[in-house]
């Protein structure tokens, strides 16, 4: 997958200087390449297609709007409009609005300024190293991670879904992020040897 | 309250970016992450980590309305040089006709009808463009198809018009025209600001027409500019201009 992927990235990448730079064709191209991901993955947070529809024409405008503050050097292109969309999913689902504050600013990351830019196989490895630590959890703590992740469920949510007790359900996700966050950490530490 | 344990900062971080937290400890955290750029941070970094499951999402095609809507929103396609006509004027009405509470008696029938008429979607359309790089914008983009819907006032649609590209002949729909007397036609009418109104032909009460407008009448076909059908004698208007009454209205939209 690696030649083909990094052939994307590179696409989407040079797509979005162009879209920064006002070339509306480039745009047309981004949002061709990229808005089946990021309308799937609304549809499956708000469940109504209608909806999704409104949805994913704000997130396209707002990276219209704000494609120059999109930095390779901290996240690929499909990713960093995968977490748009999905915030903006989740801040419909969740009714509050105002609650946008800690949106997707990529400038937050300490110590990122001044860095070189990832390479696409940097930002592929993350992918990578994020499936092999899902891997490593219970299935429980996986299936509900992934649950909430791809459907958006709040804890209560889950809990509901599952047909499990709120606090074991808590504490499916938490220990299953702990868990995650040792291992991609440790995942990093390996790979930077 | 401040969050000084890392590892209980960083796992509310990651339900935050995961987005479990909900009600008031998701507002809780919200308050804190925006007083603290480090907490702020974490989410980003956990936000970008579990991104990466975005890419497992069988992918879902938008509706190709979705970026006619976003170009009309953006004013996309305006930079295009549309010949020396006239000045830039307003795009009053929305392609979005069939959506919400503007949706109209048998929008349905229109949607079919577009989809029927168009050759094809535009983005798809603007990929075959893109191939050309940095090449200055041509005259007129591919996706700039224009529609006009005819109703009348009661919101009835009796015809749906689509013009693949400025210049390309015009494909009028009867969508569900009024039943016309044996000794009526309906005429179509271009309406240019400050200039009388112009024909286009007769419309047909079923089934569809091709026009092809001559030169002097496609340069007047943009974004804006009013449509209406005519009440005629059959065979249309004997003097060159409407005699019967304005029965359907509608102006040019880009699709």
């Amino acid at each position: 997958m690696g030649r083909k992927t990094s052939k994307r990235a590179n696409l989407l990448a040079d797509l979005m200087r162009q879209t920064a730079a006002g070339n509306e064709r480039a745009f047309g191209r981004l949002y061709s390449e990229t808005s089946p991901q990021l309308f799937a993955q609304i549809v499956r947070i708000v469940k109504q297609e209608t909806v999704a529809e409104e949805m994913l024409q704000e997130v396209y405008i707002k990276v219209w709007h704000k494609a120059g503050q999109y930095d390779p050097a901290k996240a690929g292109v499909s990713t960093w409009l995968g977490v748009i969309a999905r915030n903006r999913a989740l801040d419909e689902i969740r009714g509050h609005k105002q609650e946008r504050v800690v949106d997707f600013d990529l400038d937050n990351l300490p110590g990122s300024t001044g860095a070189e830019p990832a390479s696409v196989a940097e930002q592929d490895a993350i992918g990578r190293e994020l499936s092999l630590c899902l891997n490593e959890l219970e299935a429980q703590q996986r299936k509900t991670i992934l649950l909430a992740y791809y459907e958006g469920l709040t804890h209560k949510e889950l809990a509901a879904r599952l047909g499990s007790p709120l606090g074991t359900v808590k504490s499916w996700v938490r220990r299953g992020l702990i868990r995650l966050k040792e291992c991609l950490e440790k995942e990093n530490h390996r790979a930077a040897y | 309250m401040r969050l000084t344990d890392q590892n209980v900062r960083s796992l509310l971080a990651a339900e935050y970016a995961l987005g479990t937290l909900s009600g008031a400890a998701r507002l809780r955290f919200t308050v804190l992450a925006a007083q603290d750029s480090n907490l702020a941070a974490e989410v980003v970094r956990w936000q970008i980590r579990l991104g990466t499951l975005s890419h497992h999402i069988e992918p879902l095609a938008p509706g190709p309305w979705v970026w006619q809507s976003l170009e009309r929103r953006l004013g996309l396609g305006r930079n295009a040089p549309r010949g020396p006509v006239s000045p830039q004027r307003p795009r009053t009405r929305t392609i979005g006709l069939w959506r919400g509470a503007a949706a109209l008696a048998g929008a349905c029938a229109i949607v079919l009808a577009i989809l029927l008429v168009q050759e094809q979607p535009a983005p798809p359309a603007i990929i075959e463009v893109v191939e050309v790089p940095t090449e200055p914008a041509p005259a007129v983009s591919v996706s700039q198809a224009m529609a006009v819907v005819l109703s009348n006032p009661a919101d009835q649609t009796g015809w749906l018009i689509v013009q693949q590209h400025a210049g390309a002949p015009l494909v009028a729909r009867a969508v569900s025209p009024a039943p016309l007397a044996a000794d009526r036609s309906y005429e179509l009418w271009l309406l240019p600001t400050g200039r009388p109104p112009i024909s286009v032909g007769l419309a047909p009460v079923e089934g569809e027409i091709t026009v092809t407008p001559p030169p002097e009448l496609a340069e007047l076909i943009e974004p804006g500019l009013a449509l209406a059908i005519s009440l005629e004698p059959k065979g249309g208007s004997p003097t060159g201009l409407p005699t019967g009454p304005v029965m359907y209205q509608g102006e040019v939209v880009v699709m």
